[in-house]
């Protein structure tokens, strides 16, 4: 339990290290050290799933890859520190901590701001692209697996939980929501030179598409919660409306506790069957104002899926009262109405993480007489339209630079990133150019790094990519 | 550089994982909450909180209820009263050997019936033949009147010289009816059997010598009987019924007024064949017992033997507060009750027939109104406290309660209630009922119509219940609890306590809601 909670901690507390998916997911190795800025300033595979007219940036007939799969975990919350969570969960002198008023009221006020928690997979399983010219074009492909979890506790949880039900007080639970899935994407790109469009304004303009084949192997996710509770002095009372639909591959193995007849069993393998299946495209355009300035617009995840296997419901709605907690009918339709009455359903259909993208960079040589050695700075606008795993409705925008100030130093990345669910990031990051290969490193929670303790987010990343 | 990256990125994970100050074991804190439960909100109409009950229905107009009681029946078969065992015979009745007829008359006596015709279900025939001849002799003796299947009922033996035998008949199955040859007879021979007898002999028999013969029946009964009936005493019968004798029923004894009875006295008489005559139960005693004390039910004129005229069918008569002491009757709450009655027939040479499967029933039937007073009456009652293993460590985590009770009482009595937790070995724990220095709770009537005796508003009883933790301990102990309950209508202490009207639509409500201090502790 020990050693299993502390890695579980460690993953879904304080990391984030890669989701290159939605406005808000993480990026790769390099641009995290930017602040997560990646629309106009990205490169070969590090622009699948961002902008595919970025995969144009490299050289004449390369071909880059990535031979060890990124594996990438992010997790966190926006509510609790490290030194939080072991003053109210690591007990005193090996006994449960007796929390005093004081310490229900601290405990209560990091809720506040909601009390989110999120936490992501991503495995690039495999990706390449091969750019044959800026005129033909870059080809690329990628498996890539997205397993996303954005899971909100209501305030009213917490306040129940260590204050009980104050009478004459709405405990609301509109706040709670949950979305969490497993997807793998199967994307083919390609990107080229778009002459003779904008030509008197642009030096260059590239354009790019990524088509997408999108298994799902499950979802969970709360379409609506609107439920409220609120006690008075002889009877609680309340609203339920609820509505939280799933679906799992065969492969999982879920019997739902409606079903009490169904007794499947886990044989998850390398490809589980899906439980969805859906396209997606990803469309992108950058403008290259000249060899220093490019601008950069894509709308990415643009489709969705369609779950079919093993899909359910639990749903509940209409009033509660408890006025009589012998009543043992009462009881029963109050659990049913918090926790909703499951069922079988046909399908249904979820959006991917449809996000609008722009960026914009400008690089600085030294021949500018600004810095030494080069730099690039990129900002980017990233806006999703729905809040499913790795995406936000809340706008997102990110500044960074990338500097290389002589050649034996490596590549200085840092930026911040500002809005989405995350509000605040300060980013650094370290970049390896070893012709063949290339390391990243990088945080995008760099203010979290220095007082790990106190920190609700810490993230890192790092990447290798071959380049031939 | 390889190997400096690598070193570079386990440096920044061990450094990361170092400087986390994760807890090496998660401990789940503990707290007190305040829960505010509403604990219970019942209303119970009094029709629900009594339930089905055999004897206990409800006035569909008047929503009263009406207490009857089981019905005691007594039962008496017509044809008892006509049956014999005793034995008629015919003696010394003797003829010729050679050709020799005699006929015998057995008188058959019946004071109350003169029977034109019936059928044995059973009895019993005899001949004692003597042969008193030189010679050996044919007899035959036969009844014109007793017939199976169309034939007479023959006796016949061949006799050797001076032997003698005894002929022996069932008449089980046989028919009487008068021949029409016998009647015309003088009327002398007409209430007696005929036996006809004949002889013959194989040889000549010494003149002067005789055959022999006595004639008998007995033991006999009749499944129908048709005749002329006289009044006839059927018999008396006694009876013993059980009465208000259960521990629920006890607590009530000399503690209940009520306001009316009503006792049924029913008779049923469904005579197979229709009959001109009429029947009467005479010299009805109705008692009832309760230790060494007794009641007679009386009439209005103070008597205690009653008298019913029974006619064919069903007849019922009610005896009620007007016309006798039923509600004294009632009100004492006899243990046993005993039906004492005669039962005749009333006919004067009445033409009629009575089978075997004709019977008198006598029912009664005593029943009352939930109209009543009640003096100060103690019930007591000991219930389980269904509350498993879970629950009860679960309750041990209760720091404090307060419950507030409001109970609205549209029950015309008062109550007071006192409830005792008890452990597994029925050892007290704690008073559960103790308010103000007292350990019991009052509920007071509801405002009752001095006239009519019906609620007119139910009354308003707020109290609390304070459990400290000690006491919230003792309860998760509590396998029993035991209930004392006091009832007792306004006013009951009178001399002639007011009534008041109890309806199956009278309510109790309850409402109990509170604030339980619970220490959360997950493991």
């Amino acid at each position: 339990m020990n050693k299993f909670f502390k890695i579980l901690v460690a993953t879904i507390i304080p990391f984030f290290t890669y989701a290159q998916y939605g406005s808000t997911g993480l990026s790769n190795s390099m641009n995290m050290g930017m602040g997560n800025t990646h629309n106009a300033y990205s490169f070969g595979i590090y622009s699948l799933g961002v902008n595919p007219a970025n995969t144009l940036n490299a050289d004449d007939n390369s071909f880059e890859f990535n031979v060890i799969p990124l594996i990438g975990t992010r997790g966190g919350t926006n509510f609790i520190s490290v030194n939080e969570f072991n003053y109210y969960f690591g007990g005193v002198d090996g006994e449960a901590r007796k929390l005093t008023q004081d310490d229900k009221d601290n405990l209560i006020n990091l809720f506040n701001n909601g009390g989110r928690v999120s936490a992501d997979v991503n495995v690039q399983n495999l990706s390449f692209v091969y750019k044959v010219s800026d005129k033909i074009g870059a080809f690329g492909f990628a498996i890539d697996d997205a397993m996303g979890m954005n899971l909100q506790l209501p305030y009213s949880v917490p306040e129940l939980l260590l204050s009980g039900n104050i009478l004459n007080r709405n405990f609301l639970f509109n706040d709670a929501f949950i979305k969490t899935w497993w997807l793998r994407y199967y994307s083919l790109s390609y990107a080229r030179e778009i002459e003779n469009i904008g030509s008197k304004l642009f030096s260059k303009v590239t354009a790019g598409i990524s088509l997408k084949l999108v298994n799902g192997f499950y979802y969970v996710g709360s379409e609506r919660i609107n439920t409220y509770l609120n006690t008075s002095n002889t009877e609680i009372t309340g609203n339920a409306d609820l509505l939280i639909r799933s679906a799992f591959s065969e492969n999982i193995g879920m019997n739902y506790d409606f079903d009490s007849l169904s007794n499947k069993k886990s044989s998850m393998g390398v490809f589980p069957s899906p439980a969805g299946k859906g396209y997606g495209v990803d469309l992108g355009i950058s403008t290259f104002l000249n060899d220093n300035i490019v601008f950069s617009i894509a709308l990415t995840d643009l489709g969705s899926v369609n779950w079919t296997r093993n899909t359910a419901e639990y749903s509940s709605q209409g009033k509660i009262l408890i006025d009589d907690i012998t009543n043992e009918q009462q009881i029963d339709t109050l659990k049913n109405k918090i926790t909703g009455e499951g069922k079988y359903i046909n399908g249904f259909s979820t959006p991917l993480p449809t996000a609008f993208r722009f960026g914009a960079a400008i690089k600085f040589n030294s021949d500018d007489d600004f810095i030494p050695g080069q730099l690039v700075a990129a900002f980017d606008y990233n806006q999703g339209f729905n809040d499913m795993p790795g995406n936000s409705i809340k706008p997102r925008f990110s500044l960074g630079i990338d500097w290389k100030p002589v050649d034996w130093v490596p590549y200085i990345r840092t930026g911040v990133s500002i809005g989405g669910p995350d509000k605040f990031n300060w980013a650094l990051g370290l970049g390896f150019n070893m012709n063949i290969a290339e390391i990243n490193i990088a945080t995008s929670d760099m203010q979290s790094l220095a007082s790990l303790n106190d920190a609700h987010r810490v993230s890192f990343s790092f990447g290798t990519k071959f380049k031939f | 550089m390889k190997k400096f990256l690598l070193f570079f990125l386990i440096f920044l994970l061990s450094f990361i994982y170092g400087c986390l100050n994760l807890p090496d074991d998660v401990i789940m804190p503990e707290w007190n909450v305040d829960l505010n439960i509403p604990v219970i909100n019942k209303y119970y109409t009094l029709d629900e909180i009594i339930g089905k009950q055999n004897n206990l229905s409800v006035d569909p107009t008047t929503n009263l209820f009406i207490v009857t009681s089981d019905t005691f029946k007594q039962a008496s078969n017509l044809l008892d009263f006509i049956k014999s065992d005793q034995e008629f015979t015919s003696l010394d009745n003797n003829m010729s050997p050679e050709n020799g007829t005699r006929d015998a008359f057995i008188e058959f006596r019946s004071d109350n019936v003169e029977i034109d015709s019936a059928v044995f279900s059973k009895g019993y025939i005899q001949i004692n033949v003597q042969n008193n001849s030189s010679v050996s002799v044919y007899f035959k003796a036969y009844a014109p009147g007793i017939v199976k299947d169309g034939t007479p009922l023959i006796l016949e033996t061949n006799l050797e010289p001076h032997k003698g035998i005894n002929i022996y008949k069932d008449l089980n199955g046989y028919s009487y009816k008068i021949p029409p040859e016998q009647l015309a007879l003088p009327p002398f021979f007409w209430k007696q059997f005929w036996i006809k007898s004949i002889s013959s002999s194989t040889g000549q028999p010494v003149s002067g010598e005789k055959v022999n013969f006595d004639v008998s029946i007995s033991d006999f009964y009749f499944s129908k009987v048709s005749g002329k009936f006289s009044e006839t005493q059927i018999g008396r019968k006694r009876t013993s019924f059980a009465f208000a004798k259960s521990s629920e029923i006890e607590s009530y004894k000399d503690k209940l007024f009520l306001k009316e009875a009503n006792l049924k006295l029913k008779t049923i008489y469904n005579p197979f064949y229709n009959n001109q005559f009429s029947l009467k139960i005479d010299s009805i005693n109705i008692m009832g017992i309760k230790g060494n004390q007794r009641i007679y039910l009386r009439d209005s004129l103070g008597s205690q033997l009653l008298n019913l005229f029974v006619q064919e069918g069903s007849n019922t008569i009610d005896f009620n507060e007007n016309n006798s002491n039923i509600k004294d009757f009632l009100t004492f709450l006899p243990d046993s009750i005993i039906i004492d009655g005669s039962y005749k027939i009333l006919g004067q040479n009445t033409n009629g027939t009575v089978t075997n499967i004709d019977q008198i029933e006598f029912q009664t039937l005593f029943s009352t109104k939930s109209q009543l007073a009640i003096r100060k009456t103690n019930i007591t009652d000991t219930m389980n406290v269904n509350i498993d293993a879970n629950q009860r460590q679960d309750i041990q985590r209760g720091k404090y309660a307060k419950l507030n009770f409001e109970v609205e009482n549209a029950l015309p009595f008062n109550v007071i209630v006192k409830v005792i937790m008890l452990d597994s070995l029925f050892n007290p724990l704690f008073t559960l009922t103790k308010l103000n220095g007292q350990d019991s709770i009052e509920f007071s009537s509801s405002v009752i119509d001095q006239n009519t005796g019906e609620t007119i508003s139910p009354s308003s009883n707020k109290f609390f219940i304070y459990l400290n933790e000690d006491e919230i301990k003792l309860f998760s102990k509590a396998y029993y609890a035991s209930l004392s309950a006091v009832i007792e209508t306004e006013g009951a202490n009178q001399i002639i306590p007011p009534v008041v009207s109890i309806k199956a639509s009278d309510w109790i409500k309850m409402k109990a809601y509170g604030l339980i201090n619970y220490n959360v502790k997950i493991d």
